[in-house]
């Protein structure tokens, strides 16, 4: 008992102590990002990352100092991968846009008319945060009106106009937020990071080249195999890239 | 004072000398010496009935015979105020009787009485050469409807009866400013010719929006008192009192030709229509409405908001700044809409008093008149130009607008939300005299990434609700929850409402105290109580067990009920012999060992514990 305790102490020493070294390394980094050293910024963030932090404004100042050293497609991969942990940071949408619009390469128009964009658009607009909580709110309204119910302290209407009310967020909640984790864990996106990306149509270089797409390009993994990955763009537009070329969001 | 002048003589004379120029002469000759005679004039006044009813015609002839032809008749001065006059009609005829001429002038009045009773019609007068004739005043009597003129007697056909206008008004007490709308129909029951407002009521007092006037009858029936009669609508007014007291809306007359009686058969007159004994000829009649006494109030003092300005009735305001971004110095246009129903015309400015840095011009108003379910109103638009001198948020505060509410009898004080102007820059400054007016809008002249997060305190994942193992146990355990908060309620309300239960429930923790209880006895040596306690225990846990009071539960008792219970013989046995030698030891005092005393408890215990799971 007594050995558990001190090796959770110890433990929890121990991720004190790297907790503080990244956070020493992660301010450091801001200092050498204020004086203008970006690449020596972004090898210090780079570090922290490497001790295993996830953090959104860890992940927002690399892309940063990327953005700031030259490597557009990195910068926009670590502004996504913020973005996924914090999607309504003003800031991080704002230099996502940003560097979007820096990019070689136009965002090809998505696929669909405007009813299914719209739709798309909105099926993405919730957070899985919030979406977390509206499902959490849902259920514990409908937990708490049946149990009001078996108090025996409600109208009849209003008790089901409730009930109904939070049955649909429940369920709406829980169902959306399915979704949405589904799409997340089987949809792999992932950003060019070399200037120049050739996609051919077949897993090998002498395959027909399909397209060419720059630095910064986010694009959706199909499937890989050996050294390369099948991709597409938002139009459909699809075709294999090299495996180190790419790197998944 | 009339002359008798034979004519029968002179007619033929005149023939004759107008066949030659001498007779000519001779006439001429015949009337100028006959004018240089005082003229003979005879002025009188007839009527054609004393009794008539008021819708109908009366008849007023005024005669004025001379000896000569009059070369300027002057118009009679004739008094009939109380009367609706229609006329004169002018006739003149020429009698010569035995060389005598009399030139006879009649005009005839048409009269309506305007109001029931004995109406004098006063003296009328002519002057003619300096010298002044006068009639003699008549008297005539104006009967109700029901009543009978001259001719026909009650009982008998009475246009009245089939034919009148009646004016209705909606309220009777109005507050000063609040529309009454007054309502004037045509009851009819004939087929009628060229109707017309004969005199419409000044309605002096009010405020009076048109709201309906008939341009041709569109009648629709309604029965009344089992009559059916057409009623058209006539005239539709609102109107809108401007000063408190009684006021009354005076009569409405309407003339119109209806069929001439051509005879009295009363059996015909119950046809609709009355088609049969009404054709041909048509006689004139005037109608009259009712006058209608309207009572208005005045508004009350109490509570008068300042923003008040006299309008009464219902209305809504909006007010609308636009644009609401403007470079200072730039117009913004603030419209002010007061909308609803009511007297439009007292809808007064509303009140607007803007702080600093902004200069408000003097409104243009725009009116618009509605009329909706008969209901007067509109909307009047005030427009007011304002110029933000300054730059920032600048307040313009809420416009306030007060009315009375006739219907809750409150005053009503309505205010928009206060509007904000985004004024950028500031007004250029004076430059020689003039101002300079030529601002730009602020120019993007690069842009960048925003900058870096600051420096942290504590690094670590990003916190998710969906990614918390907290959350989603909370998640988990909120139904377990809920089941163990219904069934610890449920246990209450039994505990509550089942005696029998909740004794049964508590009945081995009480023995347990009693149990306790005899041991500390036991530890002090008294033996008498210590049985008497442990025979307690035993019995009051059977007691709370079975439901029954303890003191009723003699060892029969206990049996009997056991046996009900569906016991074995042999525990019920046990647990007679035990409560026996129980007793027994109880009332030998001094006999009980320790060791007895110690076993016994430890029987009881047993006992209690059997007998909990048995049951």
């Amino acid at each position: 008992m007594i050995r558990a305790l001190i090796l959770a102490l110890v433990f929890v020493a121990f991720e004190a102590g790297a907790q503080s070294a990244s956070v020493g390394l992660f301010n450091e980094a801001n200092g050498r990002y204020r004086s203008g050293d970006f690449d020596g910024a972004r090898r210090a963030y780079l570090q922290v990352v490497e001790s295993g932090v996830k953090d959104a404004r860890l992940f927002y100042n690399l892309a940063n100092a990327n953005f700031k050293s030259g490597r557009l497609g990195e910068a926009i991969l670590w502004y996504e991968r913020a973005y996924k942990l914090s999607p309504r940071d003003e800031d991080i949408v704002a230099n996502l846009r940003f560097a979007h619009q820096v990019k070689k390469d136009r965002d090809p128009p998505a696929d669909g008319n405007a009813v299914s964009l719209f739709l798309t658009k909105a099926f993405f607009y919730p957070t899985l945060s919030e979406l977390s909580l509206f499902f959490a709110l849902g259920w514990m309204g409908l937990l708490g009106l049946l149990g009001w119910r078996v108090w025996g302290r409600s109208t009849q209407v209003v008790w089901l106009i409730s009930l109904s009310i939070c049955a649909l967020l429940t369920v709406g909640g829980i169902g959306w937020l399915s979704f949405r984790l589904y799409h997340q864990a089987s949809e792999v996106s992932a950003i060019a990071l070399a200037e120049v990306v050739t996609a051919r149509s077949g897993p090998d270089v002498d395959q027909t080249e399909v397209f060419i797409m720059h630095e910064g390009t986010k694009v959706r993994v199909v499937r890989s195999e050996g050294d390369w990955s099948l991709v597409r763009l938002q139009n459909g537009l699809g075709g294999w890239v090299r495996i180190d070329q790419i790197e998944p969001i | 004072m009339r002359r008798s002048v034979g004519i029968d003589l002179r007619a033929p004379v005149v023939e004759r000398i107008g066949k030659s120029l001498s007779a000519r002469i001779i006439t001429a000759l015949f009337l100028f010496v006959s004018s240089l005679e005082a003229v003979q004039v005879e002025f009188e006044a007839s009527v054609d009935r004393t009794r008539v009813a008021q819708s109908e015609a009366l008849l007023l002839t005024l005669r004025i015979v001379s000896d000569e032809n009059l070369q300027h008749m002057p118009a009679p001065t004739l008094a009939l105020g109380d009367f609706h006059v229609e006329g004169p009609s002018v006739s003149s005829r020429i009698e010569m009787v035995n060389f005598t001429t009399s030139y006879t002038r009649e005009l005839t009045y048409r009269l309506y009485a305007k109001r029931q009773g004995r109406i004098r019609i006063g003296s009328a007068s002519i002057e003619i050469d300096g010298k002044t004739y006068r009639t003699r005043p008549i008297d005539i009597e104006v009967l109700r409807a029901g009543q009978r003129s001259g001719r026909a007697r009650g009982g008998e056909f009475n246009v009245e009866d089939h034919l009148y206008v009646r004016a209705r008004s909606d309220l009777q007490r109005v507050y000063v400013g609040q529309q009454v709308t007054v309502d004037f129909d045509l009851f009819y029951r004939f087929q009628l010719h060229n109707v017309g407002f004969k005199e419409i009521p000044s309605f002096a007092g009010f405020w009076i929006e048109e709201l309906f006037v008939a341009q041709q009858l569109q009648a629709s029936r309604e029965v009344i008192n089992g009559i059916t009669f057409n009623v058209a609508p006539l005239r539709r007014v609102a109107l809108f009192p401007t000063k408190s007291g009684a006021h009354v809306v005076e009569s409405m007359a309407v003339s119109c030709e209806i069929p001439a009686r051509r005879s009295q058969r009363r059996s015909m007159l119950d046809d609709f229509f009355a088609s049969d004994p009404f054709f041909g000829r048509t006689q004139s009649a005037l109608l009259q409405s009712e006058p209608i006494e309207i009572q208005v109030l005045p508004l009350p003092e109490a509570g008068q908001p300042k923003a008040f300005s006299g309008a009464v009735g219902e209305f809504k305001l909006e007010a609308r700044a636009q644009p609401t971004h403007v470079k200072a110095g730039d117009p913004v246009t603030l419209r002010v809409e007061i909308s609803g129903v009511g007297n439009l015309s007292a809808v007064g400015t509303p009140l607007i008093e803007v702080g600093e840095g902004i200069k408000m011009y003097d409104p243009t108003l725009e009116e618009e008149e509605k009329i909706v379910n008969d209901q007067y109103g509109g909307r009047r638009t005030y427009e007011y130009i304002l110029i933000p001198e300054t730059g920032g948020i600048l307040e313009i505060p809420p416009v306030q607008f007060a009315y009375f509410n006739p219907v809750a009898e409150e005053y009503v004080t309505l205010q928009s939300a206060p509007i904000f102007v985004h004024s950028a820059g500031e007004v250029a400054a004076e430059e020689s005299g003039g101002y300079g007016l030529s601002r730009k809008d602020i120019e993007a002249v690069g842009s960048d990434i925003r900058y870096i997060k600051p420096d942290v305190e504590t690094l670590g994942e990003t916190f998710t609700l969906y990614g918390s193992g907290l959350f989603w146990s909370v998640q988990a355990s909120v139904p377990f929850a809920l089941l163990g908060l219904i069934l610890l309620q449920r246990h209450r309300d039994r505990l509550r409402g089942d005696i029998a239960y909740a004794r049964r429930r508590r009945a081995r923790g009480e023995a347990g105290k009693r149990l306790e209880r005899a041991s500390h006895l036991l530890e002090e040596g008294e033996a008498g109580a210590f049985y008497g306690e442990i025979h307690r225990a035993v019995l009051a846990f059977l007691a709370d067990h079975l439901n029954i009071t303890a003191a009723s539960l003699s060892p029969d008792a206990c049996e009997h009920a056991l046996r009900e219970k569906g016991l074995e013989e042999e525990t019920i046995q046990s647990l007679r012999e035990w409560l026996i030698r129980c007793d027994y030891a109880r009332f030998a005092q001094g006999v009980g060992e320790r060791s007895d005393m110690d076993k016994i408890r430890q029987e009881a215990e047993d006992l209690i514990t059997l007998l909990e799971k048995k049951i």
